[in-house]
């Protein structure tokens, strides 16, 4: 029932927005359909669920269910009177045989493809076989989702710890498209997935870029797969993390900005622009760096086209009256849905915190502007990238100076492909783009390579994913260019063999494949897993939360006392239970918060003063509660955790 | 116009051999060629297993 509910509400949603879209097929290619499908959908889920949240406090699986089928039926009704569904499946028919005929046609792009064919397929294999396991997705991203689903609302929560007051904080809206994931199936198993889409996103999105600047659409397959190839992008496939979302998004904002020269309109693209910034903006707290500088670009290219300076733009300058149409169709299309989709995080922490930023302080010429906790990022960078310069670091990490390839490694993860093909290729590309006036490509590097400078921590490559986007398209055009040279493509294809062969993540080693495989799905959880990379913090916390996993049903509120290392763990993997965090002065109060708590077990560590609390009423038999029936009874014990249920 | 393609083409083979050289000869790789080499030949052991 789950699984249909999760299929049906699925199908609707994304089949409502293609149809939509396919009315707008003068203006948008079917590739960009497709991303502009994902897109809207996306943006569906994230304003249905910050409505249910926000507003009603009724963010259940039944309101959401409802409310999304209600708008997808209503789109549907609308769209199936005005449009040929034959003509649709025609379309996707077409679309696929001129794919398969062009792929067929090269066999290097073949082997290409079919490599990246049984990559998907490993990667939803091991999606499937493995819990999420991921430092970040553990500390916090999955906590939020745990959180928002416990009470059906997105809001600020009780922040005893730092990382409390950093989930309130974060932008949300991957961590809203996880619980789209969790919230249907009543699983955690596919919601580690949810950036696969985003990976096969980006390749759609590098592929239009590279047709729309010209580029012949066989080598633009190359751009799009090539893309994929990057070692941070295939570990982060199977990730509850966000960096992947953050630069698709970006590449494919850009992608909507870049518009065909034959179509009429632009007001359809320009909108999707706007739709995906906004979606990005509440991604990721460095949403606004993108913004600002997709606008800027935006800005300095229409300005140049009205100045027109050294005659650069032959026969597409603007006039004044053109000039003012363009900037004011990117302030209604582009800028303000990108605000009114992505801003509410800012505007929320500017109403609770005084700086929409917040913990950064932001301050220009020693003026402090708003006020925060740190003007930098918190986490100190390694002493080995600190003794170097800028660009020593860029080069220190690209050369991937390290035993294995992690999801979140700040030392490699842009592979080969990047250090040996794209960066010769993108200074190969900006030199002739630049002697040949194609502006096109100009724009995009112009987009991607001033974020990348500005980027803080640019050397750490989960931050910007995004340019492996520019180096893709520019060994497409490279590709293109010396289109008879065999030796090229042999040399990429081997490169993507390495590529695919060596992304592998230490924390998921053969031997446990072959483990798990043999093992029921319910077993499949983190302890078993025992991944490297948490075993030596996580290892004596793996009791209570095998127990709490296999125990703790849904209704259940456990209530925790101490700083967990992680707290997704508290929450059993259908996240149905409730997860509070209780602390008090006297027992009585503590007592008193748990019963308005509506407690059922309570998470306490061996020897703190609430285990104490607890051993002391149990011994003596009679309890001080005046006469209340309330009683402990230890449920777990460990070394250094206990779990009690609590019988009011 | 050719010939130009010609030497363009030579120039950036030239330096791709050259960057592929240098990714592949730090130091570091050694080790991560053999932890890979390793784990395939693990990965295999499994897969005869299986079947």
């Amino acid at each position: 029932m789950n699984i249909l509910s999760y299929i049906i509400v699925n199908l609707l949603l994304y089949t409502s927005w293609f149809l939509l879209l396919f009315r707008k097929r003068k203006a948008l290619s079917f590739v960009d359909r497709l991303t502009g499908t994902f897109v809207l959908a996306l943006a569906q889920i994230v304003l249905t669920e910050m409505l249910l949240g926000i507003i009603f406090r009724r963010l259940h699986m039944i309101p959401l269910m409802a409310l999304n089928l209600g708008i997808s039926s209503v789109i549907l009704i609308a769209v199936l009177r005005a449009i040929d569904v034959k003509t649709v499946i025609n379309e996707i028919r077409d679309e696929v045989r001129g794919l398969v005929r062009l792929i067929r046609g090269d066999v290097i792009l073949l082997l290409v493809f079919t490599v990246f064919v049984i990559l998907i397929v490993y990667i939803v294999f091991l999606g499937y076989l493995f819990p999420p396991y991921t430092w970040d997705g553990l500390w916090y991203h999955l906590p939020i989702v745990g959180r928002i689903i416990q009470s059906g609302a997105i809001q600020e929560y009780p922040a005893p710890f730092m990382i409390d007051q950093f989930m309130n904080i974060f932008p949300k809206n991957i961590e809203l498209f996880f619980i789209w994931q969790i919230i249907f199936l009543k699983s955690d198993l596919i919601v580690d997935l949810s950036q696969l889409l985003f990976a096969l996103a980006g390749i759609l999105t590098v592929y239009s870029i590279a047709v729309k600047i010209g580029v012949d659409r066989r080598y633009a397959i190359y751009s799009g797969l090539l893309f994929f190839f990057t070692p941070i992008i295939i570990l982060q496939s199977k990730a509850a993390y966000v960096d992947v979302a953050v630069s698709v998004l970006f590449l494919i904002a850009i992608n909507f900005l870049v518009h065909r020269r034959d179509v009429k309109t632009t007001t359809p693209s320009t909108l999707l622009a706007g739709v995906t910034a906004g979606l990005l903006l509440g991604s990721k707290g460095s949403g606004p760096l993108f913004l600002i500088t997709m606008s800027t670009v935006i800005l300095l290219r229409e300005l140049l086209r009205y100045l027109n300076p050294f005659k650069l733009f032959h026969g597409r300058v603007v006039d004044r009256r053109e000039l003012k149409g363009r900037l004011g169709g990117y302030l209604l299309y582009f800028l303000i849905p990108s605000i009114l989709i992505g801003g509410y995080w800012y505007i929320k922490n500017w109403v609770f915190y005084g700086n929409p930023v917040y913990p950064m302080e932001i301050s220009l010429m020693n003026v402090i502007i708003f006020k925060g906790l740190y003007g930098g990022i918190i986490d100190p960078a390694p002493d080995v990238i600190l003794r170097l310069s800028p660009l020593e670091r860029l080069i220190y990490v690209w050369l991937e100076r390290v035993r294995y390839y992690l999801y979140d490694s700040r030392f490699s993860g842009f592979g080969p492909i990047w250090f040996v093909l794209s960066l010769p290729s993108m200074t190969f590309c900006l030199i002739r783009s630049m002697r040949r006036g194609r502006f096109g490509f100009l724009f995009i590097a112009m987009v991607l390579i001033v974020t990348f400078i500005l980027y803080p921590r640019n050397w750490n490559t989960r931050y910007v994913i995004f340019i492996i986007g520019l180096g893709a398209l520019s060994i497409g055009m490279v590709l293109e260019y010396f289109s008879d040279r065999m030796i090229l493509k042999i040399i990429t294809l081997s490169l993507v063999l390495y590529t695919a062969l060596t992304s592998n993540s230490p924390a998921i080693t053969p031997e446990k494949i072959g483990e798990f495989v043999h093992l029921p799905p319910s077993k499949r959880d983190i302890v078993e897993h025992d991944p490297f990379n948490i075993h030596l913090q996580a290892r004596q916390e793996y009791g209570y939360w095998r127990w709490i996993r296999e125990n703790v049903s849904g209704g259940d509120t456990l209530v925790y006392t101490f700083e967990p290392l992680f707290l997704a763990p508290l929450w059993n993997g259908s996240y149905t239970n409730r997860v509070v965090y209780v602390k008090a002065g006297s027992y009585d109060e503590w007592l008193k918060r748990l019963e308005d708590e509506g407690a059922t077990h309570i998470l306490v560590r061996r020897r703190s003063i609430e285990d104490r609390w607890i051993r002391d009423e149990s011994l003596s038999q009679d309890s001080l509660s005046g006469g209340r029936s309330r009683r402990f009874t230890l449920l777990y014990s460990d070394e250094n955790y206990r779990i009690y249920r609590l019988v009011h | 116009m050719k010939r130009k393609r010609d030497i363009l083409f030579l120039i950036y083979l030239l330096v791709i051999i050259v960057l592929a050289v240098i990714y592949f000869t730090v130091p570091e790789r050694r080790m991560f060629l053999e932890d890979q080499i390793e784990r395939y030949r693990e990965f295999f052991r499994l897969v005869r297993s299986l079947v």
